[in-house]
């Protein structure tokens, strides 16, 4: 197993540790690959398809390609890509024709006559299946949400449709969504997402509602006081002790 | 060789004036604008003030609880938020037992203080030696020194 491989990016002579994904190796070079679903905290998934490459000819995901090959030559541009891009962009628009960050992508790739289709039977969600949100979850332990079903019946759903029991209401699935399709409501006592109700569990010193008590529950953390109130909690510690506190770091 | 330096904090030395808390805040916003400071003073209506900002804890609750690999030390023992990497879970401000992480909405991630990787401004503003920037070494020289001094306070026991 060589430690480099080396090719070419829309011409450029690329270089790039072996298994490197094809969208590490453009990003790197300043090549813009637009995506959806990749995130940089999350295993690659290639569910949205919109990093679509041309890799000798054949279309790839490139945020789950690794460059394996001597000599690769890829294609973030060309004509193939365009029209794949295109394809799945117009597709995405059939399930959230309101979402912002695709109307805006449509805009940019004028090219892919991205529109929605008004024969297209499927449900306008705004949901693209890209399966973000339950990617994000399962890092939580809790894998509340995941992708159920086939075909055109898959969707985001908690087990059997019903409110998460294991949701811990921390709202990190709706702050991934590309197309934020993800409903809360958090009236700063109580928290409702995936048609479940969470309480915010209230500071004892202040009564600021910050964490529900799933989430300090899977945590494990015993005090409810509030970030603030912690830190008050501390300064009064150390001023109580009159003391110099070193900042360990070896900076 | 260069030697290490840590972040060093003397609450009895602290003037409140904010300095601290302005240019930190200066540095992921083009303005002066304290909200988002990772450095943050605790003012006590009995009288004193105590600037407090992450402890770079040896042991870190956030770090145990970053699922993402975000939170990440750095070779200086630092720990600093890859921001790109952050899905905002919030589970380290949830653990963090003295408040020092926050989750910053228009950043879209965590935010901690990381020393400003090597030159804090906390550091370079503070107009009364609250907040300084020091060599190990002279913090070692200085707790030996308040410990003959308080030696010879007490007498000639030993």
């Amino acid at each position: 197993m060589p430690e480099w491989v080396k090719g070419s990016i829309d011409g450029i002579p690329a270089k790039a540790p072996y298994g490197t994904s094809l969208l590490h190796a453009a990003r790197a070079l300043g090549i813009d690959i637009p995506t959806l679903c990749h995130h940089e905290g999350l295993p690659p998934d290639g569910n949205c398809r919109l990093c679509l490459c041309e890799v000798s000819g054949k279309l790839v995901a490139s945020c789950m390609f690794p460059l394996r090959d001597q000599g690769f030559a890829a294609l973030t541009g060309s004509a193939k890509v365009m029209d794949a891009r295109g394809f799945v962009l117009y597709l995405m628009l059939n399930r959230a024709p309101k979402s912002p960050r695709l109307i805006r992508l449509a805009h940019d790739y004028e090219a892919y006559g991205a529109r929605v289709d008004p024969r297209f039977p499927l449900d306008r969600d705004g949901c693209v299946r890209c399966g973000r949100c339950a990617r994000v979850c399962s890092l939580q332990a809790s894998e509340a949400i995941d992708l159920a079903g086939r075909g055109p019946g898959r969707a985001v759903l908690a087990p059997f449709g019903r409110p998460p029991e294991d949701c811990l209401g921390c709202l990190a699935c709706a702050l991934n969504c590309p197309t934020g399709r993800i409903a809360f409501q958090d009236d700063g006592a109580t928290r409702r997402v995936w048609d479940r109700d969470f309480a915010l569990v209230p500071c004892p010193a202040c009564g600021e509602r910050r964490f529900t008590k799933e989430q300090l529950g899977h945590l494990g953390v015993e005090s409810a006081l509030c970030p603030e109130c912690r830190r008050r909690a501390m300064a009064r510690e150390i001023l109580a002790a009159d003391s110099v506190i070193s900042y360990k770091a070896r900076g | 060789m260069k030697l290490a330096k840590t972040l060093q904090l003397s609450p009895s030395r602290c003037i409140g004036c904010l300095n601290c808390v302005l240019a930190c805040s200066s540095r992921d916003w083009a303005d002066h604008y304290p909200a988002p400071s990772k450095i943050n003073l605790v003012f006590f209506k009995d009288g004193g003030q105590v600037p407090i900002t992450c402890f770079q804890c040896d042991n870190a609750p956030c770090l145990g609880v970053c699922r993402t690999g975000a939170l990440e030390r750095a070779g200086s023992g630092v720990l600093k938020v890859d921001p790109t990497r952050c899905v905002g879970c919030r589970a380290c401000v949830a653990v963090c037992p003295f408040g020092n992480i926050s989750y910053s909405l228009a950043g879209k991630a965590a935010t901690k203080c990381d020393q400003c990787e090597g030159s804090p401004r906390c550091a370079l503003s503070c107009p009364s030696g609250a907040i300084r920037y020091v060599e190990d070494e002279d913090i070692i020289r200085e707790r030996r020194e308040a410990f003959a001094r308080s030696l010879k306070a007490a007498g000639d026991l030993l």
